[in-house]
């Protein structure tokens, strides 16, 4: 991998194709043994923050950890409630974040994105992630 | 015997007459002792996450300055106002908390002057918040 990272091949369903990966959504309490998968979450870099929906917050029983009022797309703004989760992605990241909790598709954000290395080879239809604590050096 | 009922400007204490030093009981307010509950395991009471979010994040922002003097661009964990754990990353943070005082509601939050206004830019929000 030119990063040293994981790769992933873009998804072309919607026509353009945009950057899709499965995500495990657990409770960062190790006694409580539920978890979600999330086929293909949108790696949405015009979101701040990542979110799932509040139905799985409730089934995972995660844990209240503050709001904050978040503008969207209209330049309204909503109030957010936000979650300590810890996210799996394989291969890339196994660590505690907040969630927003939103009725609505789930999204990685750039909270999240902004720890790891992207790397898009859109004339090859796929993509690069790597986590700074794997990276290497792209050899010349 | 006589008994005194005392009340400070935050606390009550019920003391035997002449032994001030030794009450038979203290009234503390509830964000005082529920953080006791953990520590010394004394019986859980009914409370909501949001009470106990909403009462540490009211003493973060009265003591501002003084989390800022000291923590700028850390996150920090507040325990009854006071600073329990701080670390660069959240996941850090909450990894050491939530090992050492359970998994329960605990304030975290980004020491800044000016809180980060959170955008999503993407047409996927549907503003359907509960």
């Amino acid at each position: 991998m030119a990063i040293g990272g994981k790769q992933f091949v873009l998804d072309y369903d919607n026509g353009f194709p945009c950057l899709r990966i499965d995500i495990t959504i657990c409770s960062p309490d190790p006694k409580n043994k539920e978890k979600h998968l999330f086929k293909n979450v949108l790696i949405d870099t015009g979101s701040d923050v990542t979110i799932i929906p509040n139905h799985v917050i409730k089934e995972l029983a995660l844990i209240y950890t503050g709001f904050r009022n978040v503008e969207n797309f209209n330049g309204e703004e909503v109030r957010v409630n936000f979650y300590a989760a810890k996210i799996i992605i394989i291969g890339i990241v196994e660590e505690i974040i907040e969630v927003g909790g939103i009725d609505s598709e789930p999204l990685i954000g750039m909270d999240l994105i902004c720890n790891f290395h992207l790397l898009l080879n859109a004339p090859f239809g796929t993509f690069e992630i790597a986590n700074r604590s794997n990276y290497i050096l792209p050899l010349p | 015997m006589q008994t005194i009922i005392t009340t400070g400007s935050r606390n009550t204490s019920i003391t035997e007459s002449g032994t001030a030093a030794n009450p038979l009981l203290q009234i503390i307010p509830f964000p005082e002792y529920y953080p006791l509950t953990y520590i010394f395991e004394l019986p859980k009471v009914s409370v909501t996450d949001n009470e106990i979010i909403d009462a540490e994040r009211a003493r973060y922002e009265q003591n501002k300055s003084k989390y800022l003097h000291r923590y700028e661009g850390k996150y920090i964990a507040l325990i009854n106002g006071e600073v329990v754990g701080s670390a660069i990353k959240f996941s850090n943070l909450a990894k050491k908390i939530y090992s050492k005082y359970g998994y329960r509601a605990i304030f975290m939050i980004r020491v800044e002057e000016k809180e980060r206004q959170y955008k999503m830019a993407s047409p996927k929000f549907k503003a359907k918040i509960v």
